[in-house]
């Protein structure tokens, strides 16, 4: 091997990172060139000096301090775990209103529809209240993240369905209680949940569906009889 | 006695383990076990210790809060050095953007220059500094190698380079500290003869 070469492989050598045959000719060009051997020298005293490196100080309440951080970590993590918000509820009125204003708008032209079939009948809104329900659809929530999109677990499916639910009932109360003269026009009827809406929760358009039964033909004058 | 003895690596999984199941006594010990090596690696990285330790700290959150997608096919050793020397990089490619001086900095420069100056200063604290001057890509893998004495396969996972890159920078590094200590490596050696004078001439 010639000293170039030799020397190429020196630090590793040195290392005692090399294989049989390479190895073995490197040390015996190393007995006869004193250049080299020079070199060698220098390499060993590197790797041994490295080693000797004095390890740099780490402060005394390193660990206290750490611990303290991942302990407010850790809390952090119970609270996102029991679904609480980390802060308010951002509620973005921009996506909001128009699903509101459209379910609005959508009951009262089924509602003023309807004024106008039940003119003459007034014992029929009890029977179209009793059996109207609400469709929702869900609609994307700028607030929600990837995280949350995944939580299609059947309680968190429930606890939807249950809240729609509810809404639904608000709305079907309202238009119970509500005196609808026969001659009155267009009306609103909005309901409002009771808690506000997690903000990890979808938004929905919806929709009321009014089922609407012929009621019995009966002259307007014979009303009391029922 | 037929217990066999328990090897690094499964010090750290069963350590790993226990800290997925929520313990922080584990976490602590865990801690302990790695900072000084972390440290070593980072401290010479960054200028001030300061600044590494709050890396190294970073470094332990950042373990806490991936524990449960740490899967047991690596060594915990190449998944902390990682985190840690991703988190050191980004501070320095941040600084890079940056580009501030630091008046007290210079002045620190300006006084350890009249120091080294006057008195020379020991060989491994010339080779502190000579380290701290290499470039980056060669740095972390002299460190890795060398200092921390991983074998060549772990440093190419946690750097994430082919093996072969991993050796050849390495030797280049180690050729490049010699070139710079040369004249401190002679004196060194001309110190301790033993090492100069080939058998045969004795």
């Amino acid at each position: 091997m010639r000293c170039r070469k030799v020397r190429s492989y020196l630090s590793a050598y040195c290392s005692d990172e090399l294989g049989g045959r390479r190895k073995l000719a490197i040390s015996e060009h190393l007995a006869t060139c004193a250049e080299c051997r020079r070199e060698e020298a220098d390499y060993r005293s590197l790797a041994k000096t490295a080693r000797q490196l004095s390890a740099i100080n780490i402060a005394e309440d390193f660990n206290t301090r750490l611990l303290d951080r991942v302990a407010r970590e850790r809390f952090a993590e119970t609270r996102s775990k029991a679904y609480l918000p980390r802060k308010a509820p951002v509620v973005r009125w921009t996506v909001v209103a128009p699903a509101v204003v459209t379910a609005c708008l959508v009951f009262a032209f089924i509602m003023v529809g309807l004024q106008t079939v039940l003119d003459d009948y007034s014992p029929g809104i009890a029977s179209v209240a009793n059996d109207s329900y609400l469709t929702a659809q869900p609609m994307n929530n700028p607030n929600m993240t990837n995280s949350m999109q995944k939580d299609w677990s059947l309680a968190s499916q429930m606890s939807r369905a249950n809240r729609l639910d509810r809404m639904s009932q608000r709305i079907v109360n309202r238009i119970r209680t509500t005196s609808m003269a026969p001659t009155s026009g267009l009306f609103n009827v909005s309901a409002r949940a009771n808690q506000p809406a997690p903000w990890n929760q979808t938004y929905y358009r919806v929709r009321p569906v009014v089922r609407i039964y012929q009621a019995p033909d009966i002259p307007k004058g014979e009303e009391t009889a029922y | 006695m037929v217990e066999a003895k328990e090897t690094e690596k499964d010090i750290d999984y069963r350590l790993m383990r226990a800290i997925q199941n929520g313990d922080m006594v584990a976490f602590n010990e865990m801690v302990d076990r790695y900072k000084k090596r972390l440290m070593n690696v980072i401290g010479r990285m960054l200028s001030s210790p300061d600044e590494a330790e709050d890396i190294v700290q970073e470094t332990f959150v950042r373990v806490y809060q991936h524990r449960q997608s740490f899967n047991f096919q690596h060594c915990f050793s190449t998944w902390i050095y990682t985190i840690g020397l991703n988190l050191a990089r980004n501070e320095l490619r941040k600084r890079r953007r940056f580009k501030h001086y630091d008046i007290d900095d210079m002045q620190g420069n300006e006084a350890e220059f009249a120091i080294e100056a006057k008195v020379p200063s020991r060989l491994p604290q010339v080779l502190d500094a000579a380290i701290k001057n290499l470039p980056n890509k060669y740095r972390a893998a002299f460190m890795l190698r060398d200092l921390q004495e991983l074998p060549y396969d772990e440093v190419a996972k946690i750097l994430n380079i082919p093996l072969g890159t991993v050796k050849s920078r390495v030797n280049r590094a180690r050729m490049i500290l010699r070139e710079k200590l040369k004249p401190r490596l002679e004196s060194h050696n001309a110190l301790s003869k033993s090492t100069l004078l080939p058998v045969s001439l004795l």
